[in-house]
């Protein structure tokens, strides 16, 4: 289902995105008229200084909020602005979400109740994907010997590799990794950023990563600067 | 019928998400338990209570039917009867049987002085049987009805000659005494003379009154064992449910829709309940039987009859009374709304106060279900 459009059409493409917060009786221009093109297998880093939208605009293209204006396309489901939060369109981006697309945050992305392996194997179940690879994904991220702890068991980086092996047992078409390493210290943070840009170029898929860090910002193929464009 | 759309989910991921969810359980196993307890809890109380005020109703509507049974004579012009009376009737070839209850100050008891030449066609008469009601009056054998001597027994003591009555009367104060007239109702009805009426007679206090008080008392009790079980229980369901919040989220941003999760919630919430009424329910038959006893006994003496008329099988009303009302409280928002509405009706004021913290500045909740959170967290 779309796979066969992605190779003509871009992954991800979004036109005239605008969103707005109203705050304390202003309203706040968060994003207006951004423009983006990714196609499978590429790369964005989404840049800009805290508050700039960054979260807000990832927030958008999994369909967990709502943009004032614009459109949005991904990987073959068309989303205009005003109609982006009916019935029928928060069904098609909940089916994104379990198929194709895959959302890892700075933290808290394990089921606190279920073991590492169960949520590997939880997140493939609801994807549709075999669960049978699911202890190896922990083994390829460096975390075989956890897959029985709990997420309170482990450390902050076990957590977030945890989290990328999810991600990558489901198979996605599109990564959106919100500062993946940012609760991290410095070191765990460039292994663990190692391990999601490895596997993305090894698994072919895109990814869009929101960090305010320029070092990791370097290694993806396309820069946004959201602070930039604000202003 | 599936329970849950494609669109939502696919019903092969079903078991995926009822186990993601119900993992919090068993990382929680003491939460689900204390959940499991509360309901039994709450439904082998309610159950047990419900099932004595079933019975007492049953029991305390049989023996108001066997004292309604007997009638007496009363003036239509709201005189009090006396001896002319009782000649008059007779005359007129109406079976009536003169009354005479003294209470005796002092001495424990009451006596009751009848005619026995009178009672003779009253012993002929007896109310038919069939009734399977306890008798207020022992009757002969309709075999040894031409036997003059009929010497009925009233809490085993015996019934005295009228004329004895009359002489102890005349040494006890007015009200410690009272006449009255049975009779065997006439057939046709009208064959009653024109200046008086047939009302029912009971004996000693108006089992009627003390019987629907003793009732409402027992539904009371009932209302309030359930009322403070059921809020318990949905502190503590609420606590599981917060705890939880972070977990819905997550599965949300996984790409499963809100309502399926909320229907997975359904299923969790009624097979915990299901799993713990049946046997709360069982538990509170066996409450009633064992309390049913000495309950009995009680009632028994209350009345002067035996009330307590034993067990009867209705399992489905109390299993899916139980089922609605742990629905109810576990999955309705607005419970708090409601007891805040009942708090403006004065007879659930206080408890529904108690409950809400409202008026006295605090959210009870936290602090119902500290204790139980507490086991929970392990
Ligand atoms: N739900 C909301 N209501 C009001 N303002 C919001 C809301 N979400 C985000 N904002 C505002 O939008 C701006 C962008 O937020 P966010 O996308 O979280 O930035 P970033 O992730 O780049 O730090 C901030 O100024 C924030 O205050
Ligand atoms: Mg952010």
């Amino acid at each position: 289902m779309g796979q066969g459009a992605g190779v003509t059409e871009p992954l991800l493409k979004v036109r005239g995105l605008g969103k707005h917060f109203a705050s304390a009786g202003q309203t706040v221009n968060v994003l207006s008229g951004l423009e983006l093109t990714l196609a499978p297998g590429e790369s964005l880093a989404l840049m800009g200084r805290s508050g700039s939208g960054k979260s807000t605009l990832l927030n958008i293209l999994c369909g967990l909020e709502q943009p004032d204006a614009g459109f949005v396309s991904i990987a073959g489901e068309h989303f205009a602005a005003d109609s982006s939060a009916s019935g029928p369109n928060q069904q098609r981006w909940a089916m994104l979400r379990r198929q194709r697309i895959g959302v890892v945050f700075q933290e808290a992305n394990l089921m606190p109740a279920l073991s590492l392996l169960d949520n590997v194997r939880l997140r493939a179940s609801l994807a549709g994907q075999s669960d049978q690879y699911c202890g190896d994904w922990l083994k390829r991220l460096g975390i075989g010997g956890l897959a029985q702890r709990y997420p309170d068991q482990v450390s902050g980086g076990q957590r977030q590799r945890a989290a990328l092996a999810m991600v990558f047992a489901m198979r996605p078409s599109l990564i959106l990794a919100d500062e993946p390493t940012g609760s991290l210290d410095a070191r765990t943070a460039l292994e663990v950023a190692g391990e999601l840009f490895y596997q993305q170029a090894a698994s072919g898929c895109a990814l869009v990563l929101a960090t305010h860090d320029s070092a990791l910002a370097a290694r993806c193929g396309q820069r946004l600067d959201l602070a930039q464009l604000g202003a | 019928m599936s329970l849950i759309p494609k669109s939502l989910i696919p019903a092969s991921q079903f078991s995926n998400l009822f186990s993601a969810l119900f993992s919090h359980y068993r990382r929680h196993p003491l939460q689900l338990l204390a959940l499991a307890l509360m309901i039994m809890l709450a439904t082998m109380l309610w159950a047990g209570v419900n099932h004595l005020t079933t019975q007492a109703r049953a029991s305390l509507g049989q023996s108001e039917q066997a004292v309604a049974a007997r009638s007496q004579v009363e003036r239509v012009d709201g005189q009090a009867l006396a001896v002319a009376d009782f000649v008059t009737l007779r005359r007129a070839g109406l079976c009536v049987i003169p009354w005479l209850e003294v209470e005796r100050p002092g001495q424990a008891g009451r006596l009751v002085g009848i005619d026995p030449l009178a009672a003779d066609c009253f012993a002929q008469t007896a109310p038919a049987a069939g009734n399977n009601s306890p008798e207020l009056i022992d009757s002969p054998e309709p075999s040894k009805k031409s036997e003059p001597a009929w010497t009925p027994t009233l809490n085993g003591e015996p019934f005295i000659d009228i004329s004895e009555a009359a002489a102890l009367a005349q040494n006890v104060a007015s009200r410690n005494v009272r006449f009255s007239l049975l009779i065997v109702p006439p057939e046709p009805a009208s064959a009653l003379l024109a200046d008086y009426r047939m009302t029912g007679f009971s004996l000693g206090p108006d089992t009627g009154e003390l019987g629907d008080s003793f009732l409402l008392n027992l539904d009371a009790l009932g209302f309030l064992v359930l009322l403070i079980t059921a809020l318990l229980l949905r502190s503590v369901y609420q606590l599981g449910m917060a705890q939880r919040r972070d977990s819905f989220a997550l599965l949300q941003r996984f790409g499963v829709m809100p309502s399926a999760i909320n229907r997975v919630l359904l299923v969790e919430i009624l097979l915990l309940a299901l799993l713990s009424v049946v046997p709360g329910v069982w538990l509170g038959r066996l409450l009633a039987g064992t309390v049913g006893g000495g309950f009995g006994q009680a009632l028994d003496s209350l009345f002067d009859t035996p009330l307590y008329a034993g067990q009867s099988e209705n399992w489905l009303t109390p299993i899916v009374t139980m089922m609605a009302i742990v629905l109810a409280v576990c999955l309705a928002q607005n419970v708090r709304a409601l007891l805040l509405r009942m708090a403006a009706v004065w007879p659930f004021a206080l408890p529904a106060k108690l409950l809400t913290g409202f008026g006295f500045g605090m959210r009870p909740w936290p602090w119902l279900a500290m204790p139980l959170a507490a086991a929970g967290r392990r």
